[in-house]
């Protein structure tokens, strides 16, 4: 099953929630549509001024494509109750979000689901902190 | 895991409800929209009476968070998914209009077309504008000083309040120099030595090195400071200029400033940024302004 799901969407209509974000989005993201991937997680970075989930996404063929995600802050993700032990290593997510307008496979994550579909936490790059 | 992550939920859940909670006593001046705030404020700063320190100054210790957001725009801007939306920072001029020059105005948009806002790399975000980005501020006061911290590429300004000389025109510095100085309630800080290199806001609006920014701190009540910041370049702009804006004191339990250690300057993801063909807004000093208005009026003179 091919993982990668181009949703298209109104833009509005996806995303009541805006960003308050050091820089604009738009700038590295492609906001006029939202992608879907789920994948299983290879590593977390926690930094700022984001914070970075490095998935390997799996194709029908098994073919496996590694993405980067963006987050929040580290210090943001803190705040929201994250911590390192969360997500660990294996686990699988599926994360929506904007591709970024380079062509790589980088995702800034709008939001992050569960395998039993339980939001973990959404926005991608607010000022929440 | 899922127990794990079961936690995780109902404490994000808790988190969001305490957001949403009033975790202060509610403000007589409405805090969103600016010069709404402002000009509430400006009457209620009259009466009010603020706590003081040992030594009879308005207390400004404390964590603050600014309300609505002007480091996008310091106009009025749409909510978007690339801007969370706000009203006009700018209260003089009264049409909320940034007074730029023509050639400043045609700059800034060539600017944000092809620079991103300096933050993206780490970078310092200078004065005014460190006011008014994301983050908790705070304010840590004795009667020689006032120190500012921010956690936006976690930044602090040490405020002198003796009264001493600027720096030396040579020394120029990302947040500029500072000195304080009261003026009865309010709290007023000249700023000047900047390094002409911050963004005012992700429009592309800069100030040059010859600018000042003088800023006013003052209590409205117990939980809610106004500030403004006037703005004088006129290499840039037409007249100086005031922002104004709200601060909301912090008073939820066991809260804390963090450091927000910026990542080697951000540079492994930066390339996303060039890739697409964006740089750093590398500034404009102002003998490149002056270059720039001369060649700007000298294209007017021959169209």
């Amino acid at each position: 099953m091919t993982r990668l799901l181009p949703v298209v969407f109104a833009v509005a209509f996806l995303m009541p929630v805006s960003t308050d974000a050091h820089h604009s989005l738009a700038a590295q993201f492609d906001i006029t549509a939202t992608h879907t991937v789920t994948g299983a997680i290879t590593r977390m970075d926690w930094r700022n001024p984001h914070a970075w989930l490095f998935i390997d996404v799996k194709d029908e063929k098994g073919q496996v494509t590694p993405y980067e995600v963006e987050f929040a802050a580290a210090n943001s993700l803190y705040r929201r109750g994250w911590r390192q032990d969360d997500l660990p290593v294996g686990a699988s997510v599926t994360i929506t979000g904007y591709r970024a307008r380079d062509g790589s496979r980088t995702l800034t994550a709008n939001e992050v689901k569960l395998p039993d579909g339980r939001t973990l936490f959404g926005g991608a790059a607010p000022g929440a902190r | 895991m899922t127990a794990r992550l079961s936690l995780l939920l109902v404490a994000a859940a808790a988190t969001t409800m305490a957001a949403q909670a009033p975790a202060a006593p509610s403000s007589a001046c409405p805090d969103d929209a600016h010069a709404k705030f402002h000009a509430c404020a400006q009457a209620a700063m009259k009466t009010f009476t603020p706590q003081k320190t040992a030594d009879g100054k308005p207390d400004l210790s404390g964590l603050w968070r600014r309300r609505a957001a002007a480091h996008e725009d310091l106009e009025e801007h749409p909510k978007t998914p690339d801007d969370a939306g706000a009203t006009s920072a700018v209260v003089d001029p009264a049409d909320g209009k940034v007074p730029m020059q023509p050639w400043s105005d045609a700059q800034r948009r060539v600017n944000a077309q092809k620079f991103l806002h300096h933050n993206a790399a780490c970078l310092l975000s200078g004065v005014p504008t460190t006011m008014y980005m994301t983050g908790l501020y705070q304010f840590i006061q004795t009667p020689e000083y006032v120190v500012i911290q921010s956690e936006e590429a976690h930044p602090w300004r040490i405020i002198p309040l003796d009264g001493r000389p600027h720096l030396s025109s040579r020394v120029r510095l990302w947040q500029g120099d500072s000195r304080g100085r009261w003026d009865g309630n309010t709290l007023v800080v000249e700023t000047t030595n900047l390094n002409a290199r911050p963004y005012l806001d992700q429009r592309g609006r800069f100030t040059t090195e010859d600018a000042t920014v003088t800023e006013r701190f003052t209590l409205v009540d117990a939980n809610t400071m106004h500030y403004q910041a006037t703005i004088d370049d006129p290499l840039v702009y037409t007249r100086p200029f005031t922002i104004a804006l709200a601060f909301r004191r912090n008073t939820q339990p066991n809260t804390e400033i963090w450091e927000e250690a910026c990542f080697e300057s951000n540079a492994e993801h930066m390339e996303h940024f060039r890739n697409v063909g964006f740089g750093i807004f590398p500034g404009i000093s102002a003998a490149q302004a002056r270059e720039m208005k001369r060649a700007f009026e000298a294209q007017g003179t021959q169209r």
